[in-house]
């Protein structure tokens, strides 16, 4: 109340204010006449009445200056007063200026990035009606198991299916194109609350019988960039894995899937699955492809519908057969949802601890800053003080050079932000197998607000400290230069400063280690994947037998090699990393007996074509390559790797030529070759056991590798008009080479990698900042030493050291406690590390290195101005 | 003619509020209101007057509004808000409070025995 009032009458103060000096002039004009006239009934002459009348009132003018005062006009004028006096402070000492900015500004702005991202990424529940009710299921759910749940489950309501990032291969102005869908249940849209943008959703109806309404809605952006946002699209067919639909909605913009990042754009019923899944028979029970979502019914928690989903299943089970068993389902509101993508969860937690301690370091440093600043000015404080400034004055004019810097800082913030943000979002934009993600996220304003209140707050609360300080100071001490107390603040800043190197250094550390890390991981293990493109070919999802896919492969091979440019070209099974170690499989040897099958070995087995390995580059130990010896009907062979040769050689047999059970079926070991697995130091080598692609005919999936001369991408072009030549109507997918998968396969070390990168290069500039405010209050308290000592006949070298030494004892004091912080992190760092110790001396050393050149910079920036001192001019200045 | 008594700083304010409670005044009239209720006995820089009741207008304590006084002349008002009410008769409790105290204090006589 009191607030508004007083805001009131500075508005209407200082927008009438014309109108307010009249009206004040006619009010105290009024109280003269008023006295004059009384006096003159009294008796008094009429002059002599008004003459008293205005001595009785006292000074007009006073008066009025004061009314202003009272009303709060002042205030305005005040502050562009102090804004003008602030301004002209900082312009005089543009190094604090700079460095409190700068703080501020990446403080400021990197919080703001990480703190979109999170709300982006986790904290934005999907755009459903009424969230709070709504769950989601963990696993994924078979055709069957989703329609029993969808009619049983009495603590689920309105269950529906989602298959999202499904694969759709659509011929669109008559080329092949890749891109992502999802096989929806029609209740889908009105359990997201979407409304169709054109046309229509799909109705139960059309979701009802299995394989008769091939009707889609597509996305926006599809609808934009292939159609040219026509509404002539509704109706209109579009083939979708070789099976004709009808186009009979558009999406609403910005809808992509219920999951971030994903990037659906065409949506079936789940009555078509089959289209959308060719793994297995979309509609057998075992199929489990489907994730539900669902209303939980009023009343229910969680738990009761998971007790439920699990009774249900299991009565199901016992009735039909083929169903698979299943763990207790894991049913979780939308909110507490964790995100299909580890990686991020990771992020989260990476992000929010980094955000928060930079936050904390940076108000920590400001407060530093503010604080020197404070004890520096205690001189000119008094002396204002002194010369009769009103307290309350001069707190207000130290305030508002706190906003003023606050306010400079926050404006630098924004494009901080917004770079750290795109950054960030593109960080890893495509995954292992080439599809994008797409985040939206912006920085967001009332984030920026927040965290601008949050720093100025603090920035306030330590200005004002020294302030008061200040102002109650002893004039006559301050005014000599000796205020007391100012040694402590200089002892705790200290301390602040030591244990910023501290931290400073295990991040720089952890920094280096990962980083050589992503050296090592961008390298490769044993193998080199430069000049080398991936591709996926899928003849199965356009109804090819495996005997026609086999040939179609084999055809296409053949032909790619052929092409000018390309060095070698090989294949392997499609699904994962084409230098990955394969799927689980389980190995014996003949004439031993295993009681249990679990007491064979367990290893990985990759089935590749010939060339394999030579077009990655991964050197043979021994022994030999597939070749056309191996025919798909001669006696299998297979070449093993040097952990699975190293394992097979305890048995006291060389392993070449020696028979090995792989799953079931016997192979001969015709070579050994080098592991080519980046592993991190705490996992164990991966034995490997490579079988021959062209000797399985149930391998028809395959992930191409392709080394050319030069440019990768550049032969894509040849490689597709090749492919086509053979058969146009295989989708030719997840292009893209290798180098990109090699560097996703440690996405959560990269991740940690550059968040400690830049997060060690804010400590370092923190810590300089902090050092460099440390010594600049040392040498600023301490100029009249250095001036006595300079008249003295003390050298500038002499007259340096000191501070100097003061900022070497402090690095190193911080560096020797660092050393065990650094020990811990980097001990804790063991599962993101590629080929490098933890403990590994160099980068120890060269982390040290850094902090000192960096500490001895800030220290002699300063150290420097007292060489500078002119002793005439401090002793004067004293 | 009564002995003036010089006033107390901080006490102008109770002074106005408990002027104006009587009922709405302009400026000249709070003066001689406060002459009146005080016999005379308290003197007043006049225009001191202004600054206090600006103030308390911006402290929510009085409202004032434009009107025509009884000579026919546009003077302004002044009025107790409720908070101003309330506000004087603490300031009332406290003076009394103060003024009791101090008097038993000066009562006090030495201990003769």
């Amino acid at each position: 109340m009191r607030i508004l009032a007083s805001l009131r009458s500075v508005i209407s103060a200082l927008f009438h204010r014309s109108r307010a000096e009249d009206e004040m002039d006619t009010e105290l004009r009024a109280h003269i006449q008023d006295r004059a006239n009384d006096l003159e009934r009294s008796g008094v002459p009429r002059a002599e009445a008004e003459r008293r009348a205005r001595l009785e009132f006292g000074g007009y003018q006073k008066f009025k200056e004061e009314i202003r005062e009272a009303q709060g006009t002042h205030f305005l004028e005040t502050l562009i007063q102090d804004l003008r006096f602030g301004l002209r402070m900082l312009r005089k000492s543009p190094g604090f200026t700079a460095v409190a900015i700068l703080t501020l500004a990446l403080g400021i702005g990197a919080n703001t990035a990480m703190f979109g991202l999170l709300d982006a990424l986790f904290l934005q529940s999907i755009p459903a009606k009424d969230p709070a009710n709504l769950v989601r299921t963990k696993d994924e759910y078979s055709y069957p198991e989703y329609r029993y749940l969808q009619e049983y489950a009495l603590t689920l309501q309105h269950v529906v299916a989602n298959y999202s990032t499904a694969p759709f291969y659509v011929m669109l102005n008559g080329e092949s194109q890749d891109i992502q869908g999802a096989v929806v249940s029609s209740g889908y849209f009105h359990i997201l609350g979407l409304q169709p943008w054109v046309g229509r959703f799909f109705t139960p109806e059309e979701d009802s019988v299995q394989n008769r309404d091939p009707v889609a809605v597509i996305g926006y952006n599809l609808w934009q960039t292939a159609y040219g946002g026509t509404s002539a699209i509704i109706g209109k067919t579009l083939d979708i894995n070789d099976t004709r639909f009808t186009v009979i909605g558009v999406m609403p913009p910005d809808f992509r899937g219920v999951i971030v990042g994903d990037t659906d754009e065409i949506w079936i019923p789940t009555a078509m699955l089959q289209v959308g899944y060719r793994w297995c028979d979309a509609f057998q029970p075992g199929c489990a492809t489907l994730k539900l979502m669902a209303r939980l019914a009023p009343g229910c928690s969680t738990q009761q519908a998971e007790a439920e989903v699990s009774t249900l299943l299991r009565r199901l089970r016992s009735t039909t057969p083929g169903f698979d068993v299943r763990e207790r389902p894991v049913i979780t509101r939308d909110a507490e949802i964790a995100f299909g993508h580890d990686y991020l969860v990771l992020l989260f937690r990476l992000v929010t601890a980094a955000a928060g301690i930079l936050l904390l370091v940076i108000c920590a440093n400001l407060a530093g800053i503010l604080v020197a600043r404070g004890a520096a000015r205690q001189r000119e404080i008094a002396m204002r003080l002194a010369l009769g400034a009103q307290r309350k004055r001069v707190v207000r004019q130290l305030l508002t050079e706190g906003l003023l810097v606050t306010g400079l800082g926050a404006l630098l913030a924004v494009p901080i932000a917004g770079s750290i943000t795109s950054a960030l979002i593109n960080f890893d934009r495509i995954d292992n197998e080439g599809y994008p993600h797409v985040f939206q996220v912006h920085p967001d304003l009332n984030i920026l607000l927040c965290l601008i209140g949050v720093t100025a707050l603090a920035g306030m609360l330590f200005a004002i400290f020294p302030a008061l300080q200040s102002s109650r100071a002893n004039l006559n001490y301050a005014l000599k230069g000796c205020a007391p107390g100012s040694l402590r603040t200089g002892g705790s800043r200290m301390a602040l400063v030591s244990i910023q190197i501290a931290l400073s250094l295990a991040l720089i550390v952890a920094a280096g280690l990962l980083a050589r890390s992503t050296v090592n991981i961008n390298a490769g293990h044993n193998m080199d994947v430069h000049h080398v493109l991936g591709l996926r070919l899928r003849p199965l999802l356009v109804e090819y037998s495996p005997a026609d896919a086999q040939a179609f492969e084999r055809e296409v091979l053949r032909r790619v090699r052929d092409i000018p440019g390309i060095e070698s070209a090989s294949l392997a099974h499609g699904v994962g990393l084409v230098w990955g170690p394969g799927e689980d499989a389980r190995l014996a040897l003949p004439g031993h007996v295993y009681p249990k099958p679990a007491d064979e070995l367990a290893i990985h087995e990759k089935s590749v074509a010939n060339g394999y390995f030579r077009t990655l580059r991964i050197p043979f130990i021994s022994g030999r390559d597939f070749g056309e010896l191996d025919r798909p009907n001669s006696p299998r062979v297979a070449i093993v790797n040097e952990t699975l040769a190293r394992n097979l050689e305890s048995e006291k047999m060389l392993p070449i030529g020696r028979a090995i059970i792989v799953d079931g079926t016997p192979h001969r070991i015709i070579g050994v070759v080098k592991d080519a697995q980046s592993r991190t130091i705490i996992d164990p080598p991966i034995p490997v056991a490579y079988t021959y692609y062209w000797q399985n005919p149930a391998e028809v999936d395959a992930r191409m590798c392709i080394r050319v001369v030069g440019d990768p991408t550049a032969f894509l072009p040849a490689i597709r008009k090749t492919i086509a030549a053979v058969n146009p109507d295989v989708p030719v997918t997840e292009i893209l080479p290798l180098t990109y998968q090699v560097r996703h396969q440690f996405v959560e070390a990269r991740i940690a990698a550059v968040l400690l990168e830049s997060g060690a290069g804010l400590a370092l500039l923190l810590c300089a900042m902090g050092l460099y405010g440390v010594i600049a209050y040392e040498v600023r308290q301490r100029t009249r030493e250095v001036g006595i000592r300079m008249a003295l006949g003390a050298n500038r070298r002499d007259v340096a050291a000191p501070f100097l030494r003061r900022g070497i004892i402090l690095v190193s004091a911080g560096a020797a406690a660092g050393i065990p912080v650094a020990l811990s992190t980097s001990w804790l760092l063991r599962a993101y590390l590629v080929g490098v110790s933890p403990f590994n001396l160099a980068t120890f050393v060269a982390g040290a290195c850094i902090l000192l050149g960096a500490a001895l910079l800030a220290c002699y920036v300063p150290a420097r101005r007292a060489m500078r001192v002119d002793p005439m001019v401090a002793l004067r200045y004293q | 003619m009564p002995q003036h008594a010089q006033i107390l700083p901080g006490t102008l304010d109770l002074l106005i509020l408990k002027a104006v409670s009587l009922g709405p005044l302009y400026g000249y009239g709070i003066l001689l209101r406060i002459e009146q209720i005080s016999q005379g006995a308290l003197l007043i820089e006049q225009g001191a007057l202004y600054p206090a009741l600006f103030r308390l207008v911006r402290q929510g304590l009085l409202k004032a509004h434009w009107d025509t006084s009884e000579n026919n002349r546009r003077t302004k008002f002044y009025e107790l808000t409720t908070a101003g009410r309330k506000r004087l008769r603490q300031e009332e409790d406290g003076w009394n409070r103060l003024v009791a105290a101090i008097a038993s204090a000066l009562q006090a006589q030495p201990e003769e025995t």
